[in-house]
């Protein structure tokens, strides 16, 4: 992404957040039934759907992307990544201010119900994700292993989705996005919930790009040391095989570089 | 403090930080490249010996794996679809 696409997607994700807070505090009314405590619904829906669909669906998406052979490249892994990171952070949000609405509204902090019980499965299976991430292996058996561990968690989604139809629990039903997408929120108080929306998204836009970059240069980092290695090794080679200065005959094996499985025979397609 | 007032603080206070680690990470990375990234730019890696893959021995045509920038590479098996 370009810097200054960059620049502008946070300066655009600032001033919404921004807005949607003074929004949210300051200008919408109370609720008739919740009082000012509907004013944790401006930011606790956007960051929900942010974690659920946007972080975890994008990496779902990258990793099966990932996985079919057609369009398989690196970029979709470290999409994958950027994304279940950024998501991990907006869905322990999720539980923090959804807990602080429960607290005063249900008279619990937690309660094991289903919505909040696969949501909190769903915080587990996304940091053991991010676990798999770092246990040393080749970086393709590493980014299919993570693909495939991807999918896998995402199947919890649908069942955070649809928990509080399939099953009794504390959690109210979809309030806006229904089966009949019918608003039944006040003028102010849905045009703050939307921008609440909109600004969550730019703001995971934005860091998931930053984290992407991030990703692409310890990517770039670990290939220059192999390459630096790589020219040590064949070095090595070359004065061991022929300390006068002629050529390596050939199938000399000694100090030959290792076998790095990353990249096929041939060098990139 | 009210819930209102924590839910917003600790949610912003979150982002704020997570986004303030994630362009500190960026910046600490980008010039940890910048330095690296002059040897390798010119194919001499900084040890001063030859680039693998060159026009030295060993090059097999192809320019070798470490001629191919970092977000160029496919993964075996991949057949392209470059994003």
């Amino acid at each position: 992404m370009r810097p200054a696409l960059l620049r502008g997607i946070g300066v655009a994700a600032l001033v919404t957040t921004v807005a949607t807070v003074w929004l949210g505090l300051w200008v919408t009314p109370p609720a008739e039934v919740q009082g000012t405590l509907v004013r944790l619904l401006y930011i606790h829906p956007p960051v929900a759907w942010v974690a659920l669909y946007a972080a975890f669906g994008l990496a779902a998406l990258s990793s099966l992307l990932y996985l079919w052979r057609r369009t398989r490249s690196f970029f979709w892994d470290r999409l994958a990544a950027a994304s279940v990171e950024v998501g991990v952070v907006f869905n322990a949000l999720t539980l923090v201010t959804g807990s602080l609405w429960g607290r005063p509204t249900w008279g619990v902090w937690w309660t094991w119900t289903a919505r909040l019980t696969s949501t909190a499965l769903l915080l587990v299976l996304f940091l053991g994700y991010l676990a798999l991430r770092r246990v040393p292996a080749d970086p393709d058996v590493r980014a299919r292993r993570c693909a495939v561990a991807a999918l896998v968690a995402f199947v919890d989604v649908p069942i955070v989705h649809f928990s509080v139809d399939w099953w009794q629990t504390l959690h109210q039903s979809a309030s806006v996005l229904d089966p009949t997408l019918t608003v039944k929120i006040h003028g102010s108080m849905a045009w703050t919930l939307l921008l609440g929306f909109v600004a969550m998204t730019l703001v995971f836009v934005w860091m998931v790009a930053v984290r992407y970059r991030i990703e692409l240069l310890r990517d770039r980092s670990g290939m220059e040391e192999l390459e630096i290695s790589l020219a040590e090794r064949r070095a090595e080679g070359e004065m061991v095989g022929d300390p006068a200065g002629g050529p390596v005959p050939a199938g000399t094996a000694v100090g030959a570089p290792p076998v790095v499985a990353a990249e096929p025979a041939g060098g990139p397609r | 403090m009210s819930y209102v007032a924590a839910g917003y603080a600790i949610c912003l206070g979150v982002l704020c930080l997570y986004a303030a680690s994630l362009v500190l990470r960026r910046r600490r990375l980008e010039r940890a490249s910048a330095v690296e990234g002059v040897p390798a730019a010119t194919g001499v890696p900084a040890t001063g010996l030859p680039a693998p893959g060159g026009s030295g021995a060993g090059g097999n045509g192809h320019g070798g794996s470490a001629a191919a920038p970092a977000d160029t590479r496919r993964p075996p098996g991949g057949v392209g679809g470059a994003p």
